[in-house]
């Protein structure tokens, strides 16, 4: 089975602490909706496990637009019992746009809460204040089964109190699944530089794990499980279109700046939404990809399969490259690197949870050879 | 016979002017046009003239008229360091004078007295020569009273030079020729050269340079040399001016260099005596001391691969410089690489810096080893330049170190914190004078081990840049040592052992504990750092263990940038040495010297 991901690189502003192409706007370019659908063309008729809309901001699209989307992207693939989610900005998550999405076909809802801090949220850039989001929360809960809250750690004048609080908060909202991820800075984010002068200060090392850990017992104590590195629900609302990722299965990725794994290619299509418009509409593409090697391939099975808490189960590993994951990594399992801190049976291996927040170097111990 | 030939040398002390004032004597008697002139001519290495010193010889011929005579002035450039007083040595005998610098502004420092001393051991004619007159604050007075006290030597009419300017040079150049004394000449004796300086040159081979003293030597005569017998056909003569210049040939008197298809740098050994072949002189020149490197370290490619270039450029270096000396080494750390013997701490730095500069090789170098006498229970001497090979503390009965005879110059405010500086690393006190108001010469007695740490540094810093240093080897004393090793998470990392005097272990073993804790890394797991003699643990540090590296989300299209995030992980991981479980960044290894006393 595949996934499809739909990206709407429109933000009405961009976050300080963001990095990945969007472009400022109130609204989303009709044409662009066409565009996506354009390019879904190109692909057979097939079932689609889990459809994501991710940006940038998807609900800039007007009712309108999502309607059309929405139907064009049924007509042409079985979305029968797919997953369809959508990414949301508490600022525009009004009843009526909820209900409309709702009504479209949506079913699950990833709203970027990310604090409920106002001094924080102003810091990062946010253009909601915690009012907003709590306001957005509630209302998407009364709407939705299935809705997420992203919450970051380690962000300017954030204190372990406020984790505390705000966790336990958006757990009262009713929401059934909650990603928390600490704040990384890239170079191109406006956040960076004034970090860089310290202009702006953030927790340490030490203090963004001790939030961190405060963020999950408390989500551990509600039910939650931490089902991947930086995510947790209740039982049976693990987000389907993320687990396929990180499972290695294939997805469609549509819009500018969207990735696609597809028969074993990674594709990458053109970060300018101009572009992409103009030469999809032309019946043409302006899209890169990458070859990857057998061992490049590997690297990614294994990044992706260790971040989660199911681990790499060895024989999925051995029946997609043909090969004995232990004999392949006999010597990587052998180190302290590995040993103290997995968790490996018969049939898998798991990194430990305490060991989740160093699971980049962990892993890099394990596929160093083919980096 | 007399004749119009000048063969000296120009000593100073470190930055007093040399260099300068042979680039300033070059213009002036038109060996090189102004337009030509860069600063300091004759420190052809790069390294030599950023750092402003002079590490290898280099004579050059100079014309100078002088009341209707045409002379021949050889000037010997000379190294001013400390450590390279073997090659000033070597030079001083090939001449027959000496310009003394002294700098007025500074007066007489420390290395300015070594070299005077030297220059007088070899019977040199001593020109003192007062440099920077032209600055605000020389004190020419004060200079030449420090002169002739400390030194003793008349400055009735000594020449006062701006090198800088060109003040003086003329006159200093008719006392040249006045007051130094001309070389002989024995153009009929047999051929009779020494060698005082060599090194390699690809098409050429190995060229001497050398002072003529008796005879002559032209293109194709049969030379052989005195100590090994061994003959070559002179396929060159000639001379410096800076730039090699043929000449038909060179008569007694002369400095210049031979060229005859040499291939192997040994067989032109410094010290060695250059005769004819077919009419051979009698008595060799008395020749060198050979020197023995006191200073040793590990150094190892950071790149473990990089092991044959290592190798390789060490023996081009070599080939040049006949002090340095490496043996292959393994450590369990560092993996294969070189234990190099030095003349001293900044022969070893200079090696390091050509082999990283000129030879493009990352490297590891490990905390530096004077050269220890292990007197053992069965009656054995060993000498032990290496930690690791220090046998089992009972099978030591004693164990001597070298010591070595310090002197500094001080204004007098500092004359405590030095003093308290020496004491502190084991300094037996010898003497003080007052040489005159403003200074002040210390005199002690202390092992070199404490000279090699951070000795210098401390000095500079507590007399805020004003004391100078100097230190001569002055044989061996008992002394209680003990091995002390550092354990990274329980393992031994052969790479970290310092052999310490054992009251100072103790301290020394937690700084360096202190140290490696901010040089290595967190790591996936907690690290103890531990100090020990024998199985006796005498500090404890502990790298915490890493809390996180990324927490962010992964979808779909982060996938690549997750992936770059591990290649750059990985690129990181090559700067760092796996001790056991342990990832050590390269220049942990050489933080043990740096642990300064005086750190704040």
């Amino acid at each position: 089975m595949t996934e499809l991901y739909v990206h709407i690189p429109y933000c009405k502003k961009k976050c300080d602490y963001c990095s990945f192409y969007s472009i400022p706007r109130e609204h989303c370019d009709d044409d662009y909706v066409v565009a996506l659908l354009r390019e879904a063309n190109n692909y057979p008729k097939q079932k689609i496990n889990s459809l994501y809309f991710g940006g940038g901001t998807p609900t800039l699209l007007s009712n309108g637009q999502f309607e059309k989307l929405l139907n064009g992207l049924k007509e042409r693939f079985d979305l029968s019992s797919a997953e369809i989610s959508s990414e949301c900005n508490p600022d525009t998550a009004s009843r009526e746009k909820l209900e409309a999405m709702r009504s479209f076909g949506i079913n699950r809802l990833s709203i970027g809460v990310q604090s409920l801090n106002d001094a924080t949220l102003k810091a990062i850039g946010r253009i909601h204040d915690s009012a907003v989001a709590i306001s957005a929360l509630e209302t998407a809960v009364s709407i939705f089964d299935n809705v997420n809250a992203d919450y970051m750690v380690g962000l300017p004048f954030q204190t372990i109190e406020d984790v505390r609080r705000d966790i336990k908060r958006i757990i009262q909202t009713g929401v059934k699944h909650v990603s928390v991820y600490s704040l990384i800075l890239e170079e191109e984010a406006p956040l960076f530089s004034k970090v860089e002068s310290s202009l702006v200060t953030l927790p340490d090392e030490d203090k963004q794990v001790e939030y961190y850990e405060a963020a999950r017992e408390i989500l551990i104590e509600n039910d939650f499980r931490r089902y991947e590195i930086s995510n947790f629900a209740l039982p049976g609302y693990e987000c389907k279109h993320n687990s396929a990722v990180w499972r290695f299965g294939s997805y469609i990725g549509l819009g500018a700046a969207a990735h696609s794994f597809y028969e074993g290619k990674r594709y990458f299509n053109v970060s300018n939404v101009e572009l992409y418009t103009d030469y999809t509409l032309n019946g043409k593409s302006l899209k890169d990809y990458v070859d990857e090697s057998e061992e490049g391939l590997k690297v990614d099975f294994i990044m992706l399969a260790l971040r989660t808490a199911r681990g790499l189960v060895f024989k999925e590993y051995n029946d997609r490259f043909s090969t004995d994951f232990k004999e392949e990594f006999k010597e990587e399992l052998e180190t302290e690197a590995v040993k103290r801190t997995c968790d490996i049976n018969e049939s898998r291996i798991v990194i430990k949870d305490e060991y989740f927040y160093v699971s980049n170097s962990i892993i890099e111990s394990m596929v160093e050879k083919y980096l | 016979m007399e004749t119009y030939i000048r063969n000296f040398c120009i000593v100073a002390h470190i930055d007093h002017g040399k260099s300068t004032l042979a680039d300033r004597l070059m213009e002036f008697t038109s060996t090189v046009s102004q337009r030509e002139s860069r600063d300091q001519l004759l420190d052809s290495m790069d390294l030599e003239r950023e750092r402003g010193i002079t590490i290898k010889l280099t004579p050059v011929r100079m014309k100078y008229v002088y009341k209707g005579h045409e002379y021949t002035l050889n000037l010997i450039d000379t190294p001013g360091h400390v450590d390279f007083t073997y090659e000033v040595s070597r030079s001083l005998a090939a001449c027959d004078g000496a310009l003394l610098v002294v700098d007025a502004t500074q007066g007489v420092e420390a290395q300015t007295l070594t070299n005077v001393y030297l220059a007088l051991d070899n019977d040199l004619e001593i020109l003192p020569v007062i440099n920077k007159i032209d600055l605000a604050s020389a004190d020419v007075d004060r200079t030449k009273k420090e002169i002739e006290d400390v030194i003793g030597l008349d400055t009735e009419g000594c020449p006062l030079v701006s090198a800088k300017t060109g003040i003086g040079i003329e006159g200093l150049l008719e006392q040249i020729i006045e007051r130094l004394p001309p070389a002989k000449c024995e153009p009929e004796k047999p051929f009779k050269a020494l060698i005082f300086d060599s090194f390699y040159d690809n098409y050429r081979g190995a060229i001497s340079l050398v002072k003529v003293g008796e005879g002559k030597v032209k293109l194709g005569d049969k030379i052989k040399m005195m100590s090994n017998g061994k003959e070559f056909e002179v396929t060159e003569v000639g001379y410096f001016n800076p730039k090699a210049a043929v000449t038909n040939e060179l008569v007694s008197g002369d400095v210049g260099y031979i060229a005859a298809s040499i291939k192997n740098l040994k067989d032109t050994a410094v010290g060695d005596t250059i005769t004819n072949a077919e009419n051979p002189t009698t008595t060799a020149y008395a020749g060198y001391k050979e020197v023995k490197p006191v200073v040793f370290a590990g150094i190892y490619p950071a790149d473990g691969s990089k092991y044959n270039e290592l190798r390789d450029s060490l023996d081009k270096l070599k080939l040049n410089d006949a002090s340095l000396y490496f043996e292959p080494d393994v450590s369990v750390a560092l993996g294969f690489g070189f234990r190099c013997g030095f003349l001293g701490l900044l022969h070893m730095d200079i090696i390091e810096e050509r082999l990283e500069r000129e030879f493009n090789l990352d490297l590891v170098t490990t905390a530096p080893s004077v050269v220890f006498k292990v007197f053992k229970t069965n009656g054995e001497l060993l000498m032990v330049d290496n930690p690791t090979k220090l046998p089992q503390p009972t099978e030591i009965d004693h164990i001597e170190e070298p010591i070595v005879k310090v002197t500094v110059f001080t204004p007098p405010d500092y004359v405590g914190p030095v003093m308290e500086l020496c004491q502190s690393k084991r300094g037996v006190f010898t003497d003080m004078s007052y040489l005159d108001p403003q200074r002040v010469q210390i005199l002690y007695v202390m092992p070199l081990a404490e000279i090699l740490y951070d000795f210098f540094d401390s000095l500079k810093s507590r007399t805020r840049g004003y004391a100078s240093l100097d230190y001569e080897m002055h044989g061996y004393q008992r002394s209680d040592m003990v091995k002390l090793d550092i354990l990274l998470n329980g393992e031994a990392c052969d790479a970290l052992s310092t052999i310490v005097f054992k009251d100072f272990a103790y301290d020394r073993g937690r700084k360096i504990a202190e140290r490696l804790k901010e040089a290595i890394p967190r790591q996936m797991f907690e690290i103890p750092i531990q100090a020990a003699i024998g199985t006796k643990i005498i500090a404890r540090e502990t790298v915490k263990a890493m809390r996180k590296d990324v927490l962010a989300k992964c979808y779909g299209g982060d996938i690549t940038r997750k992936k770059k995030l591990l290649e750059k992980q990985k690129e990181g991981k090559k700067r760092m040495r796996q001790v056991g479980s342990v990832q050590v960044p390269s220049e942990a290894f050489m933080s043990i010297l740096k642990v300064g006393d005086d750190e704040q």
